[in-house]
């Protein structure tokens, strides 16, 4: 062996005392990263093109929201935006990168809520993310997030073609959770993971091993490391009500109940009931007018419901929707 | 995983497609090298090693479709960001030929042979290990593909090799063979550098 050539416990030796390559700092790779994602894409026309399409999808969206909370954006912006703001409550910023004024979020870009900031946020491939308050988030790609502290919720939908889209990711320093289709909760506590689902699958990757939640339980990895999967109260929405607070607008103008009911059973958790099947049957011919803009989507049945002439009661997670009584009908 | 450079063409191909996931690992592979390839020859100096990094990439991005895969990508990037450190430093009134090539240091083989005797605490000592560490991320950063993950994965972190195929989407036999290729690619790099030799992946 040459003289210059070295042994496994040389190589092991040099490498440990060389110690980890320094990454280059978190706002200079965002930075970086979106001045030439935007190169990219200028260069690339079939992606650009497919880029197109999504900016029209969110511009549509956004436009439909309307309202003083909602931010529109306007023509094609030439970062490719992975991400646009829906709804914006207190205080919201990007930390770095390149998240632009009127909305968008560009690849790289991270998003930080502060102490009373929380922010809905529809990514490009269709799935409401919200974040709540305390909370950093960067957007890597249009399906990868990383969450540096604080909570996200994800919606990755089943109404809007979520088995075309590839699976989101997003990573934490305590593991990578993926999304099976699903509505869950990835939270960061002093230096502990949470992963809570409400409805669907999510996957923990930790290293070569995974663990995989179902509707009603949630993964902790403690500190050390430990993983478990614990079941959820069955009756606590408390630790859903950020959720609801931050979530997305309805716009109820013209549509039937039965799109409304959707909504509400996705957004609250609940599960709807009719009392009485031939109300079922009617709701798709109920068209609504007005608004709900601003109103906790727990808190828009006693407002939307007597407006169609429909009462509800409810028991735990269950809305059950029956006629009212009116005076002399037979018990 | 196969021959590095046609894993960059493949790669470099699959961003002219478009490929969001491809562009994203060019990203992730190349910035943080490329970054500290820079950084070395700008004199730690932050801001302008953003500048010219994102130029470089830039004009790499531009000219993507020339590349052919002659050299490894991170080979061919380093050329366009060297390029850029010149012309930063003309503009400062600095020639690139003032900028210290340590890479070719010959006194990293005599320091490897008195490895063993680097635990002492006087300043000559811990200049020298820090030299010789710097140069072995050098060699890191040099090696193709994701070579010097692995290896930092393995001799750092602990990795067993099954993670580390996890890791890279390898079969664990595919893996073992990368690690195998990355420790003669390290040997080959430092045998390189330790004689100042042409041709080796870590010199200018």
């Amino acid at each position: 062996m040459p003289d210059s050539e070295l042994r496994d416990e040389e190589m092991a030796a040099l490498l440990k005392l060389a110690g980890r390559r320094p990454e280059p700092p978190d706002a200079a790779r965002a930075r970086v990263r979106a001045a030439v994602h935007s190169d990219w894409r200028a260069a690339i026309a079939p992606a650009r093109r497919r880029n197109r399409r999504w900016l029209a999808v969110a511009a549509a969206f956004i436009l439909l929201a309307g309202g003083g909370l909602f931010l529109a954006r306007r023509g094609e912006a030439p970062q490719g935006p992975v991400a646009a703001f829906i709804r914006i409550d207190g205080e919201v910023r990007a930390a770095s990168g390149a998240a632009a004024p009127e909305g968008s979020i560009a690849p790289g870009a991270t998003v930080v809520t502060g102490p009373g900031g929380r922010a809905a946020i529809q990514l490009a491939g269709g799935a409401s993310l919200r974040l709540d308050a305390d909370t950093e988030v960067r957007f890597d790609g249009a399906d990868r997030l990383t969450l540096g502290r604080g909570a996200l919720y994800l919606d990755s939908g089943s109404e809007s073609g979520r088995a075309q889209r590839p699976a989101l990711e997003i990573g934490t320093p305590l593991g990578k959770v993926t999304d099976i289709g699903t509505q869950f909760e990835v939270r960061l506590d002093a230096g502990a993971l949470r992963v809570q689902v409400r409805r669907g699958l999510a996957r923990l990757t930790r290293g070569d091993r995974s663990v995989t939640a179902g509707s009603g339980s949630r993964i902790e990895v403690a500190t050390d490391g430990t993983t478990r999967v614990v079941p959820l109260a069955a009756d606590d929405d408390a630790d859903w009500d950020w959720v609801q607070q931050i979530a997305p607008p309805f716009d109820i103008e013209g549509r039937g109940l039965d799109r409304y009911l959707d909504w509400l059973a996705r957004e609250t958790g609940w599960r709807v009931e009719f009392a009485d099947p031939a109300v079922a049957a009617d709701a798709p011919g109920i068209l609504m007018h007005g608004s709900i803009a601003g109103i906790r989507p727990d808190r828009t049945p006693e407002i939307v419901l007597p407006a169609c002439g429909l009462a509800a009661h409810r028991e735990g997670r269950v809305l059950r929707i029956e006629r009212p009584r009116e005076p002399g009908d037979p018990r | 995983m196969g021959d590095p450079i046609d894993d960059d063409r493949a790669l470099v191909g699959r961003m002219l497609d478009g490929d969001e996931a491809a562009f994203t690992r060019f990203f992730d592979g190349q910035f943080p090298r490329l970054y500290r390839f820079a950084l070395t020859r700008l004199d730690g100096d932050e801001a302008a090693t953003e500048e010219v990094v994102q130029a470089a990439l830039c004009r790499a991005i531009a000219g993507l479709a020339g590349y052919r895969g002659e050299a490894a990508l991170f080979t061919w990037l380093c050329t366009i960001c060297r390029r850029g450190i010149a012309e930063h430093r003309e503009r400062r009134g600095r020639r690139l030929d003032d900028v210290p090539l340590r890479e070719e240091n010959p006194e990293v083989r005599a320091a490897l042979d008195s490895l063993a005797a680097l635990g002492g605490s006087d300043p000559e000592t811990a200049a020298q290990r820090r030299e010789i560490a710097r140069q072995v991320q050098v060699i890191l950063d040099a090696l193709p593909g994701a070579y010097g993950d692995a290896l930092e994965w393995k001799y750092l972190e602990g990795r067993s090799v099954r993670e580390i195929a996890a890791r890279l989407d390898l079969s664990v036999k595919a893996a073992e063979s990368m690690l195998t290729r990355a420790r003669e690619a390290f040997r080959d790099g430092f045998a390189a550098m330790a004689h100042g030799a042409p041709g080796a992946a870590t010199r200018e």
